[in-house]
C-alpha cells in the first residue's frame, strides 16, 4: 500500500493519483470542519482544504507519510477566517445548547449529552479559548493528532502544542466542575481566564 | 467519571456524521482542479473529451455541467430518444477547413474581442414576440461515440458531417431537423470495424422533430447557449457585472471559492461561449457585446490570426486550450458575429472507465477535428418558414 506521502509525489506528475488522498481523507476533514462550523460553510471549507492541498502538492515532502497534519493544517488555516462565526455559534449553545435550526443533526447519545449542561459548559470553555488553543485542542480531542502531529499541522514547536493543550484542558475541566459535572481528572487550578480581547 | 477529553469527544459528534452528497460535491470539484492541472501535451495523459463526460461525469454539481455541454436538447417524442442519446455525446470538434491559414496580426487576443464587441454592440436588436420562432442552421463536422449500454465494447466513434436547422418558439412547440451525411470518418481501422458491428445507424440519418414545450430552453448560466429569451434579458450588460456573474458560477463548480486551479477560467470560457452562439432567442447586442468582453478578460486566450469559415467568409480567430482540447472562435470583428466554432485535440483522448482508465480502442488522436459552422439565424413566423 503507498503512503499517503508516495502519492502526493506521484500526483506532481500524475495529477490523477490525488484523488487517492481526498477518498482517503476527506471523511475525517470535512467531519472536523462540521463539528466547528454550519455545515454549508464546513462543506465548502473541506472541498477548499483540498483544493488548496492539491495546489500545494509540489511542496509536500514525500518523506512524511501520513498527510493527515497537513491537511488539517490547511483546514485550521481556513477556519481561522471563520473563527467570529465559530465562536457565535459556541456562544449560541453555550445559551441553549442547541442553536435554532440545529435539532434535527442532534440524535440519540449525542443529543442527550449536547442538550445538558457539560455541552453547555463545553461550548464555553471553547468559545473562551484562544484560537491556537483551541485549535490545539480540537486537533487532539477531534482528530486524534498527537503533540508532534499538532505541532506540524500549526507550524508551532511542540513546547507550544503542549502549553497550550494544558492551558485549554485546564479551562475545560474548570467549566465543566463548575456546571456540575464530574470530571475524572484532579481540576488545576487558577487556569479559567475570562474571554481575551482577540476572541471578540 | 469520565475525562474532559472524553467529554469533548462526544460534543457535537452528531455532526460529524458523513454525508455522501457533500463528498461527492467536493470530489467532483476535486476533480475538475485535476483535470484542469493536467499537462496540456502529456504524451501519456488521457483525458475525457466532451464524448466521455456522460461516463466519468462525477455526481454532484460538476455532473451538472457536463450534462449542459450537450449540443442539442430540444428533442421529443419516442422517435427522438435513439438520436437524444447520441446528441448527448456528440462532441463537436471542428474540421481542417480553413484552419491553417494563419498570418501575422496587428493586435492581441483581447483587442480583437473588444473589436468585436464594438461591432456588436452597434447591431439592431429585434426580440422574438410571441408567436414566432427564432430560426437557426448550423452545418459542421461532430463526433459521436458511445459504449454500449451493459458499459462493454465495441465503442462506436465516428465524426460525420451534420446540417441542423431549429426553430426555438417565444412559447410552446419549437422543431428541430437534421441530417447526418451518409460517410464519417475514423481515427482507426479499428474504430471503423467496430463501428460496423455495433450496428448503429448514425450515418445517412435524417430526423425532424416536433420539440415538446417541458424541453424549452433553461434559466441558469449552467444551461450554456440554451437560455430561455427570458433569462437571456435578465444577465446584465454591464461586462463587469457580467464577468463577476459568469466567474462567480463558475468558480462555485470549480473550486467552492478558491483560487488558482485554472478551472475556473476554463469554466467561465464554457459558459461565455454559451452565450456567443446562435442560442435559443436573438441574444441583445448589448450582452453579446459585453459577453466579448468577458472572453476578453479570461486568461490563455490566444490570437491564431485571419481564417475563413467552411463557407469560404473571413474572419479571425482566437482560441483557448483546455483539456487537450483547442477550440477557435472565428469571429467577424466588424459585425461581433460568430460565424465557426472548431475544436482540435492537442493530445489523444480516450473515453474513461470510472477509475480514470483509458479505454484504448476509443483512441482519438491529436489533431482530429471537428467543427460547426453558424450558417444562418433569423426571426420568423411558423415553424416551416425559414428566413
Amino acid at each position: 500500500l503507498e503512503t499517503d506521502g508516495e502519492l502526493i509525489a506521484a500526483s506532481c506528475a500524475d495529477p490523477r493519483a490525488f484523488a487517492a488522498v481526498f477518498d482517503r481523507h476527506y471523511d475525517a476533514i470535512a467531519a472536523f470542519l462540521r463539528r466547528r462550523l454550519e455545515r454549508a460553510l464546513a462543506d465548502e471549507l473541506a472541498s477548499e482544504t483540498f483544493l488548496q492541498a492539491f495546489d500545494a502538492r509540489a511542496r509536500y515532502d514525500g518523506a512524511r507519510a501520513d498527510a493527515r497534519p497537513w491537511l488539517y493544517g490547511i483546514a485550521a488555516n481556513l477556519l481561522r477566517g471563520h473563527r467570529r462565526s465559530e465562536e457565535r455559534r459556541l456562544r449560541a449553545y453555550a445559551r441553549a445548547a442547541v442553536p435554532a435550526g440545529e435539532a434535527g443533526a442532534f440524535d440519540g447519545v449525542e443529543a442527550r449529552l449536547d442538550a445538558a449542561a457539560s455541552g453547555r459548559a463545553l461550548a464555553t470553555a471553547l468559545a473562551s479559548l484562544g484560537p491556537g488553543e483551541r485549535d490545539a485542542l480540537l486537533l487532539h480531542a477531534w482528530a486524534d493528532l498527537t503533540y508532534e502531529q499538532i505541532a506540524e499541522a500549526l507550524g508551532i514547536p511542540v513546547g507550544t502544542v503542549r502549553s497550550r493543550l494544558h492551558r485549554a484542558r485546564g479551562i475545560v475541566r474548570e467549566l465543566l466542575a463548575a456546571s456540575g459535572q464530574a470530571v475524572g481528572e484532579p481540576t488545576i487550578a487558577g487556569s479559567l481566564t475570562p474571554a481575551r480581547e482577540e476572541n471578540r | 467519571m469520565t475525562s474532559e477529553l472524553d467529554q469533548l469527544r462526544a460534543f457535537r459528534a452528531a455532526a460529524a456524521l458523513p454525508d455522501a452528497e457533500a463528498r461527492a460535491t467536493a470530489r467532483a470539484t476535486l476533480l475538475e482542479a485535476i483535470v484542469a492541472a493536467e499537462p496540456a501535451d502529456a504524451q501519456s495523459a488521457v483525458d475525457a473529451p466532451p464524448a466521455a463526460a456522460e461516463r466519468v461525469a462525477p455526481a454532484g454539481r460538476a455532473g451538472r455541467r457536463t450534462a449542459a455541454r450537450r449540443p442539442r436538447r430540444l428533442l421529443a417524442g419516442a422517435g427522438a430518444l435513439a438520436l437524444a442519446a447520441v446528441a448527448a455525446i456528440a462532441v463537436a470538434l471542428g474540421s481542417g477547413l480553413g484552419g491553417g491559414d494563419v498570418q501575422p496580426q496587428p493586435a492581441t487576443a483581447a483587442q480583437l474581442l473588444r473589436e468585436a464587441a464594438d461591432g456588436a454592440a452597434a447591431q439592431p436588436y429585434v426580440p422574438l414576440r410571441a408567436g414566432q420562432y427564432w430560426y437557426t442552421k448550423t452545418v459542421g463536422e461532430q463526433h459521436f461515440s458511445t459504449a454500449r449500454a451493459d458499459g462493454r465494447g465495441p465503442y462506436p466513434g465516428i465524426t460525420l458531417p451534420v446540417t441542423t436547422e431549429e426553430w426555438a418558439p417565444a412559447s410552446g412547440w419549437g422543431r428541430t431537423r437534421w441530417s447526418n451525411g451518409a460517410k464519417g470518418r475514423f481515427p482507426s481501422a479499428r474504430a471503423e470495424r467496430d463501428w460496423l458491428a455495433s450496428g448503429r445507424r448514425w450515418a445517412g440519418e435524417v430526423g425532424d422533430l416536433r420539440v415538446a414545450p417541458q424541453r424549452q430552453p433553461g434559466e441558469s448560466l449552467d444551461d450554456f447557449g440554451q437560455l430561455s429569451p427570458s433569462a437571456l434579458r435578465a444577465l446584465p450588460t454591464d461586462p463587469q457585472r457580467l464577468y463577476e456573474l459568469i466567474a462567480a458560477a463558475s468558480r462555485r463548480i470549480a473550486d467552492g471559492g478558491g483560487a488558482g486551479t485554472g478551472a475556473t477560467a476554463t469554466l467561465s470560457w464554457d459558459r461565455a461561449l454559451g452565450l456567443l452562439g446562435q442560442g435559443q432567442a436573438p441574444t441583445p447586442p448589448a450582452l453579446r457585446a459585453a459577453t466579448y468582453r468577458v472572453l476578453a478578460r479570461i486568461p490563455g486566450v490566444e490570437l491564431r490570426g485571419r481564417s475563413t469559415d467552411a463557407l469560404g467568409r473571413p474572419g479571425s480567430v482566437v482560441s483557448r486550450t483546455q483539456r487537450g482540447i483547442r477550440t477557435e472562435l472565428l469571429i467577424d470583428p466588424a459585425t461581433g458575429t460568430l460565424l465557426e466554432q472548431r475544436q482540435i485535440l492537442t493530445r489523444d483522448q480516450f473515453l474513461l472507465t470510472e477509475r480514470f482508465r483509458p479505454i484504448p480502442e476509443t483512441r482519438l488522436p491529436a489533431g482530429w477535428r471537428t467543427r460547426t459552422t453558424y450558417v444562418a439565424s433569423g426571426i420568423v413566423d411558423s415553424l416551416s418558414a425559414r428566413p
